[in-house]
């Protein structure tokens, strides 16, 4: 994944406004209107809370970080408003995300020529799927924590030790001991 | 000179996003043509539709399809810069049809369109998502384009505006579509 670019705090911004019709909607993958490319022209919680924590790995001490304290407090007091919407939407995306996920990792598993790019890419679902599992209830996703575990050890069996994916100014932000599949090389 | 032309296509090339021109009868603008008419085939059916909901639905997917031509329209090394067709898009697309699909069920044989004119342009538009599909899978094999997404989305998007053909007729009153079979 690139370094964080001002579309991520764009997004962050226009996702702020729309989070509270989403978590109403039945709707997972949420369309942003506004000027968005690459993986950020739909709203989930998984995304928001991806660019949420890349920006705030990078921008600590920029100009930024008042307004990125603010949406995490809003964030924070929307949460506490609807846990129940909340935890349920981020069950949802984890389900889906799963499957996304799974289908990736068989596609490298098929495709070993290509493994290299496809995994730099997708790794940013495992990524989402980390961030999501704090935040859904877990007796309502057995099965599906079930399912990740075995793709982690699948995982693990493809992948050898390496360098890490993203720009190095993300790294502090995303240890090893929790985001280790970003640490890896196919 | 008018805004609205610009003479430099008269040589019977046309520019891509990005450095270099093409004949107009090239295989990518075959494509654009396909996807351009789509879009304005689901306008006709957007201005039609008395559907809030499909209306909202058939705005989102005009507006990716004015995304994805971009993508398609911009050469390989300016592609990733006008990319907006990504997996999340293909992921909402397949929510909507299975949403939709839940309210009218599935025809369990083919139907003829024409039982009403929105659903009728839906049908054509259909059609014309397909053609652009075929041109695109063309352009991928070539190597023309990378992003399989889009081709994913289109597939999708196909079955999108059959549903959503289907949802007009069951909203026209009609009970139920015009079946291919005369039985």
């Amino acid at each position: 994944m690139n370094p964080t670019d001002p579309q991520e705090l764009v997004f962050l911004r226009t996702a702020l406004t729309e989070l509270p019709d989403y978590l109403l909607s039945s709707v997972l993958f949420w369309p942003l209107s506004g000027p968005f490319t690459g993986d950020l022209t739909r709203l989930t919680l998984g995304n928001f809370l991806l660019v949420l924590i890349r920006l705030k790995a990078t921008e600590t001490a920029s100009q930024y970080s008042p307004e990125l304290l603010s949406i995490q407090n809003q964030v924070v007091q929307l949460k506490n408003k609807e846990p129940g919407l909340w935890r349920r939407k981020a069950g949802q995306e984890f389900h889906a995300r799963i499957q996304m996920w799974k289908n990736s990792l068989i596609e490298m598993m098929n495709d070993p020529g290509q493994c290299s790019a496809e995994f730099r890419h997708a790794v940013r679902w495992r990524v989402i799927l980390e961030l999501l599992k704090e935040e859904l209830y877990p007796e309502t996703a057995t099965a599906d924590l079930e399912v990740l575990q075995h793709l982690d050890d699948m995982l693990r069996r493809l992948c050898n030790p390496g360098q890490f994916l993203w720009a190095s100014d993300l790294e502090a932000s995303f240890p090893s001991n929790r985001f280790w599949f970003l640490y890896m090389n196919i | 000179m008018s805004s609205f032309y610009t003479r430099t296509g008269d040589d019977g090339n046309t520019g891509l996003l990005g450095k270099g021109r093409l004949p107009k009868f090239d295989l990518r603008m075959e494509t654009l043509g396909a996807i351009d008419e789509a879009t304005a085939i689901l306008g006709i059916a957007r201005s039609l539709t008395k559907d809030h909901d499909n209306k909202e639905l058939l705005l989102h997917v005009q507006r990716d399809l004015y995304g994805l031509m971009s993508e398609v329209a911009a050469s390989k090394e300016e592609a990733n810069r006008f990319r907006v067709i990504c997996a999340d898009s293909i992921r909402w697309l397949e929510e909507q049809i299975d949403a939709i699909a839940q309210l009218t069920g599935t025809p369990h044989e083919f139907i003829v369109p024409g039982d009403c004119v929105q659903a009728a342009f839906l049908d054509q538009a259909r059609t014309v998502v397909r053609r652009a599909e075929r041109r695109l899978a063309e352009l991928l094999q070539r190597g023309a384009i990378e992003n399989h997404e889009l081709l994913s989305y289109l597939n999708r998007l196909s079955s999108l505006c059959f549903v959503i053909e289907l949802r007009e007729i069951q909203l026209a009153g009609i009970e139920q579509p015009t079946l291919a079979k005369d039985s």
